[in-house]
């Protein structure tokens, strides 16, 4: 049994994410801190959980992206998938269906039996490149899921998937299928030393992508900073000064 | 088909929270383009839900109606959508941005070659285009993107687009009979469970938490800190109880509980979309965070920029020692 996990780096959350004139991300890479997506390293360690309890299961894991990416894929290695491919691109596509294409081009011919990806990406948060991944597969997928259950024998796989915290939705799905997982469902591993000193000696499989494919039918005109909802009041000085201040300014509001 | 707005419908989302907040949208950008809006409700029998939603929006309801429709499916939504919007040449369809409708949105998108816009929490004319914003890089920055497809689909943000009941006579409902069969997906189960008691609710004062506790050492920061005020209560972030230290009962935002208390003190908590949609209706916001640029700033009444376990302990200290 083979199973996929898509892995997409990210730049820190508290990285400072600076805009040129023409409205484009200009990122500080020396200074920016790249890591795995947090949704995608739940996708890897379900995918290492089902080889865990089920055996003979490989776990490959594929990135689309600049040489960078490969930090992360190594990450993967070290945290215990089989294989890792790097999908090689300067810059990735910004549509999450350009980037599906990327991912179904690589997976098409290779017969995975299932699919996972993190529910969104933590940095642009489009939540669409499982789903959309799925549907050019002509595969079944469920999202939002924080519970599975793979059955071998019926080339089945059963998703919880998460409608609200009270609320849940089983769903059957047959093989070969996509799940793109909500957090929550384990608690991502952190590599042992014996994965780290294998992984070091594991190659990453490099497939040059190319110019990349468009998504004719959406365009990203430019970012922006959003615009505040509220002014509010920023408190200055020591921590002293500033904890004074709310507890006046909480008073004054008759709210302590 | 006529060139318009379809708003799909979530049968099942009761009392229809995300599919009005949808067709708000849809209400805005029919007048601002002079196109029509169209309800469309899926599901086995629900001539009731029909006549609850041409009720409350005025909106002609199309009801589609199937035995495979009975539960949500994303195959199923999608197989009878393409069916009834195959003759749609131009126009967009609205999907509430909820968990069901950001599951089908690009599957259903990619079967009538249409752009897919996740998630959208604004827009604008510019000319003949219509330009759709919608949050990213963390809830630092927004980007604005312009579908080119003549047929496009939208995902709205929860929370982005409050719906108001205009007194108007009920639209007129139509329904029809889809015979679609079900193909991979088997048996669809819903399963609930009784809400946890957290105290959320009732509290008029909530002090929450987020990734930024970073270890369950920090939280009792967070307990002392709801100590000073009466009728409080703590809650966090979907990461603090991901993390284990809070229970899922205690979840705030839109796939967990809905506040609306005096004063919120947020404590290491970004300020993602889908948090503060649950907390919107706080009155006051204090925001507690170390990174001067955290997006929930933008939505605070007070901000602090301080390290969470540093800043809370003087706080409280100063508190007590002017009360004694
Ligand atoms: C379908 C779906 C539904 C979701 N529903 C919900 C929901 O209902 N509720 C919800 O909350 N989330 C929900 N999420 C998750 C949401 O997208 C965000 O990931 C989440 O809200 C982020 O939580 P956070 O702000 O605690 O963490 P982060 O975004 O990681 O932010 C942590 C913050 O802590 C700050 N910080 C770090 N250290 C300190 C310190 N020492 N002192 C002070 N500040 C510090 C950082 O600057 C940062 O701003 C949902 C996601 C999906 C995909």
């Amino acid at each position: 049994m083979k199973i996929l996990v898509c892995i997409k780096q990210v730049a820190d959350g508290e990285s400072r994410f600076d805009l040129d004139e023409s409205g484009h991300l200009s990122l500080r890479e020396s200074e920016t801190a790249f890591r795995i997506n947090r949704y995608d390293e739940f996708a890897l360690e379900e995918a290492l959980q089902i080889r865990d309890s089920l055996g003979d299961v490989t776990v490959e894991v594929v990135s689309l992206g600049p040489l960078r990416v490969e930090s992360s894929l190594r990450r993967a290695l070290e945290m215990g998938a089989d294989n890792a491919y790097h999908l090689i691109i300067d810059t990735s596509p910004d549509t999450p269906l350009a980037r599906a294409r990327q991912l179904a081009f690589f997976a098409a011919a290779r017969d995975y039996d299932l699919i996972l990806t993190g529910i969104q990406s933590e940095d642009e948060l489009w939540g669409q490149t499982g789903p959309s991944l799925a549907a050019l597969m002509g595969w079944p997928c469920a999202t939002t899921v924080i519970r599975q259950e793979l059955n071998r024998e019926d080339r089945t796989v059963t998703a919880c998937r998460e409608i609200n915290v009270n609320s849940r939705e089983m769903i059957t799905l047959r093989l070969p299928a996509l799940l793109s997982l909500q957090s929550g469902i384990n608690r991502p591993r952190y590599p042992s030393l014996s994965h780290k000193l294998r992984a070091r000696k594991q190659d990453i499989m490099r497939i040059d992508v190319g110019g990349g494919t468009a998504d004719d039918n959406l365009t990203i005109k430019a970012l922006h900073r959003p615009r505040s909802e509220k002014r509010g009041l920023r408190l200055e000085g020591n921590l002293q000064e500033k904890a004074e201040q709310l507890r006046e300014l909480l008073r004054e509001r008759s709210l302590l | 088909m006529e060139t318009g707005i379809y708003v799909i419908a979530e049968h099942n989302e009761l009392p229809f929270t995300g599919t009005l907040e949808a067709f708000t949208l849809a209400r805005v950008l029919a007048s601002a383009r002079g196109w029509s809006v169209h309800l469309l409700v899926l599901g086995s029998d629900i001539g009731n839900q029909a006549k609850q939603l041409a009720e409350k929006t005025g909106c002609d309801v199309l009801a589609i109606e199937g035995n495979a429709l009975e539960e949500y499916s994303a195959e199923g939504y999608c197989a009878a959508l393409r069916e009834q919007l195959s003759g749609m040449e131009a126009g967009l369809i609205c999907i509430p941005g909820t968990s069901r409708g950001n599951e089908y949105a690009p599957a259903l998108a990619l079967a009538l070659s249409s752009g897919c816009l996740p998630d959208v929490t604004r827009f604008r004319t510019e000319g003949e285009h219509l330009v759709f914003t919608r949050t990213g890089w963390y809830g630092k920055l927004e980007m604005e993107a312009v579908i080119s497809s003549p047929r496009g689909v939208l995902t709205v943000s929860p929370g982005a687009f409050r719906f108001e009941e205009i007194p108007r006579p009920p639209g007129r409902i139509t329904r029809v009979h889809s015979d679609l069969p079900l193909s991979d997906t088997l048996d669809v189960q819903a399963e609930t469970s009784e809400e946890t008691e957290s105290g959320l609710l009732e509290a008029e004062v909530i002090v929450a938490g987020g990734r930024g506790l970073r270890k369950a050492e920090n939280l009792p920061h967070l307990h002392d800190l709801a100590s000073l005020f009466r009728r409080s209560a703590v809650g966090g972030s979907r990461p603090a109880c991901d993390s284990g230290w809070l229970s899922y009962g205690s979840q705030i935002g839109f796939t967990g509980k809905t506040v609306a208390p005096r004063l919120y003190i947020a404590c290491g908590i970004s300020g993602s979309p889908q948090h503060i949609a649950g907390m919107k209706g706080a009155r006051f916001v204090v925001v507690i965070n170390s990174d001067p640029e955290a997006p929930f700033f933008q939505n605070a009444d007070i901000g602090i920029v301080a390290r969470l376990e540093e800043f809370i302990p003087v706080f409280v200290e100063g508190v007590r020692a002017s009360r004694s």
